[in-house]
């Protein structure tokens, strides 16, 4: 779980962090550190402690327990608050801004708190959004607000950028555009914590991925070790199959299952394949067979067991 | 420096918003005209039935008959006296039966002169008719010249001098005696209920939120804002001026007394416009709960009719409402020219704003839980 602390240079060092709230315990004994210039990502559904967890290392909420160290720097204490406020980029869960002011005067009043802050015009730049500059805040869609919030995150060029659920309710398409901008930040050496319920979004971008169940750390690694300590390698799919299918395939396999009307396979080997496919024709069986490779949301599911929906709630 | 960029955006975005410059400009300045067109913008004396019970062998003391001269001679008042005989319960109940009466009495008491002699309070009565629209103004005047009147006379050995005061030069209108009423009961609402919706909207947004994770303070934040009001209360007292000036020709002192008055009273209303948004979480119960604040502080705070002829428990309430006072401190400055007791009552207002901005930044969350 906290393979990596030996690794030098962690940005994020959180050791035991609870966060309870009366008898609730939003974060539960959470340890985890950050490397310096990686995408983190922090996956669950609601209400697993991503946001509590986040919001405490953005020094916006008082752990209960535990020590949380963000560039070097206690987030309880008020030196180190002052110091990290200065140096760390917030995205907000639901980004909002004055909604009568255009773009560019919302750029100038983020960039407006800190001391030395970049060029609005390089951010606009930089976000694509050059053309947007003088359309008020309330006029924008979704993406480009979102995109607007993420230039409010960069504006005084911070080392560390915190990203709480950046693509949450955007379409598809502007939801890839996003995660393109997202991985030009670590392409620009930023180091990224994001937090998200989407298992593709997490794919895609993060360098390593912890996954947050009920407050607690149910893993963390890169994608790939993930898949590899708790996936489910490929799987073959026969869809609507009749009970004779799982009835066979039982008599070689110990791990089939059904999804429905699916019969499910796990295997590891692609003389499976042939075992499977050659019990099936023995016994005059057609059927419609499909290969899917394991991915994080099988990882999620064999670790939680269960799902996370579109809008993030676990079923 | 923070300040200042939070000033600026506010600032901005209330000044781009329709219905914002609506309920803050717009409607006070139709309210202004609705006022002075129901009331008369006509500058004559307002008439005043004086009944002087302070008689030895049935002629008028001296010192009572000077307080009547003094105001009789001013262009804001025209005395009539009435006589000792008069029953002033009947007599107002029988002008207030008549179309357009609008009875406002004086009664002197006996021992008016002796009391002053030896440095006892003397009491007068003063009655207006509840519905006499002039009537708190009427009753303000009296007060102010009757403070005067015995502030000259523990600070001076002669008794003349009452018409120098410096209001007593002046013709007033209704209009004059209304503005700084209205200017200070709609301060109070841009505080108490605008900036109290505004406010908890932010936080609604997550704006609050994410503006506390970059190195801007609470204190900033609040500053920004309260600064913010306070020059829109500026540009509303400019506007509802001017108006004055040009449409009813009014006559009311501005000077620094009134700028710095205004941006007391608006850092008072926005202290407590930031402590309702910093104690309840939602916008819309925010916003009723500026509602229910603000139209019982307007009614009870002398804004309409005098204090003095509410009932004794309402009269106590409202000397415990800031706007009480800071309707009295403009209406001192501005109308009466009265600047010790506008002082006095400054003094009030910035005590309540003290406190309430301390109580403002106390209860805004900057940190969640």
């Amino acid at each position: 779980m906290t393979g990596a602390r030996s690794v030098a240079d962690p940005v994020v060092v959180v050791e035991g962090l609870s966060k309870r709230y009366g008898e609730t315990r939003a974060v539960d004994g959470v340890s985890f550190d950050v490397r310096r210039g990686e995408i983190f990502a922090l996956l669950g559904p609601n209400g697993a402690g991503k946001t509590t967890t986040v919001e405490i290392l953005e020094c916006m909420r008082t752990p209960t327990t535990g020590t949380v160290r963000v560039l070097g720097k206690s987030v309880t204490d008020s030196a180190g608050v002052d110091s990290i406020k200065n140096r760390i980029g917030v995205l907000p869960q639901d980004f909002s801004a004055l909604g009568r002011l255009t773009v560019g005067e919302n750029l100038e009043f983020f960039a407006g708190m800190f001391k030395s802050h970049l060029e609005v015009g390089a951010l606009l730049d930089l976000l694509e959004i050059k053309d947007k500059k003088d359309v008020r805040f309330s006029n924008l869609s979704g993406g480009l607000k979102q995109r607007v919030g993420i230039a409010a995150a960069l504006v005084n060029d911070p080392e560390l950028v915190f990203l709480d659920e950046p693509t949450t309710g955007l379409d598809p398409e502007i939801r890839r555009a996003t995660w393109k901008v997202i991985e030009g930040l670590r392409s620009r050496g930023k180091t990224v914590i994001l937090t998200t319920h989407y298992m593709e979004e997490a794919q895609q971008l993060a360098d390593r991925i912890a996954i947050l169940v009920k407050g607690e750390l149910a893993a963390l690694d890169t994608p790939d070790a993930l898949l590899k300590q708790h996936g489910v390698g490929r799987e073959m799919i026969f869809t609507n199959a009749e009970d004779a299918v799982f009835g066979t395939l039982r008599r070689f396999f110990d791990n089939v299952s059904t999804e429905g009307s699916n019969v499910v396979l796990p295997f590891a080997e692609t003389r499976d394949v042939q075992v499977a496919l050659t019990a099936l024709a023995e016994r005059g069986l057609k059927v419609d067979m499909q290969i899917r490779s394991a991915t994080i949301e099988d990882v999620f599911l064999r670790l939680a067991g269960f799902r996370i929906s579109e809008s993030g709630e676990a079923k | 420096m923070r300040i200042l960029v939070v000033f600026r955006a506010m600032t901005k975005n209330w000044l781009r918003s329709r219905s914002g410059l609506f309920f803050s400009f717009l409607f006070p300045v139709i309210f202004l005209l609705l006022f002075g067109s129901i009331l008369g913008g006509a500058s004559k004396p307002i008439p005043l039935a004086v009944q002087n019970n302070d008689l030895v062998g049935g002629v008028p003391t001296q010192l009572s008959q000077s307080f009547v001269t003094a105001l009789n001679s001013t262009s804001v008042l025209r005395v009539n006296p009435l006589p000792t005989s008069t029953n002033v319960t009947a007599y107002v109940i029988g002008q207030a039966g008549t179309f357009g009466g609008a009875p406002r009495v004086l009664v002197i008491p006996q021992g008016f002169a002796a009391g002053l002699g030896t440095g006892s309070r003397v009491n007068l009565s003063y009655i207006a008719s509840a519905s006499d629209q002039l009537g708190a103004q009427v009753g303000s005047v009296v007060t102010s010249y009757a403070d005067t009147f015995s502030s000259q006379l523990g600070g001076s050995t002669s008794l003349i001098g009452v018409d120098s005061s410096p209001s007593s030069a002046r013709t007033l209108t209704s209009v004059d005696y209304y503005m700084p009423s209205i200017l200070a009961a709609f301060m109070m609402t841009n505080g108490v209920i605008g900036l109290t919706s505004i406010a908890s909207e932010f936080r609604r947004n997550g704006l609050t939120k994410r503006l506390s994770a970059t190195p801007l303070t609470k204190l900033e934040w609040i500053l920004g804002n309260v600064m913010s009001q306070a020059l829109l209360a500026a540009i509303l007292a400019g506007v509802m001026i001017l108006l004055g000036i040009v449409v009813y020709h009014t006559a009311v002192t501005v000077d620094l007394y009134t700028l710095v008055f205004i941006a007391t009273g608006a850092i008072l209303f926005s202290g407590i416009g930031m402590t309702l948004a910093g104690i309840v979480r939602d916008p819309e119960a925010a916003a009723g709960l500026g509602n229910a604040i603000a139209f019982p502080m307007m009614l009870l705070s002398g804004t309409y009719w005098p204090v003095s002829i509410m009932p004794d428990f309402l009269q106590a309430v409202a000397r415990v409402l800031p706007l009480t006072y800071f309707s009295e401190a403009l209406r001192d400055s501005m109308v009466v020219g009265n600047l010790s007791a506008a002082l006095f009552n400054l003094e009030v207002v910035a005590a309540f704003a003290v406190g309430f901005i301390v109580i403002g930044a106390r209860v805004t969350r900057w940190k969640e839980a």
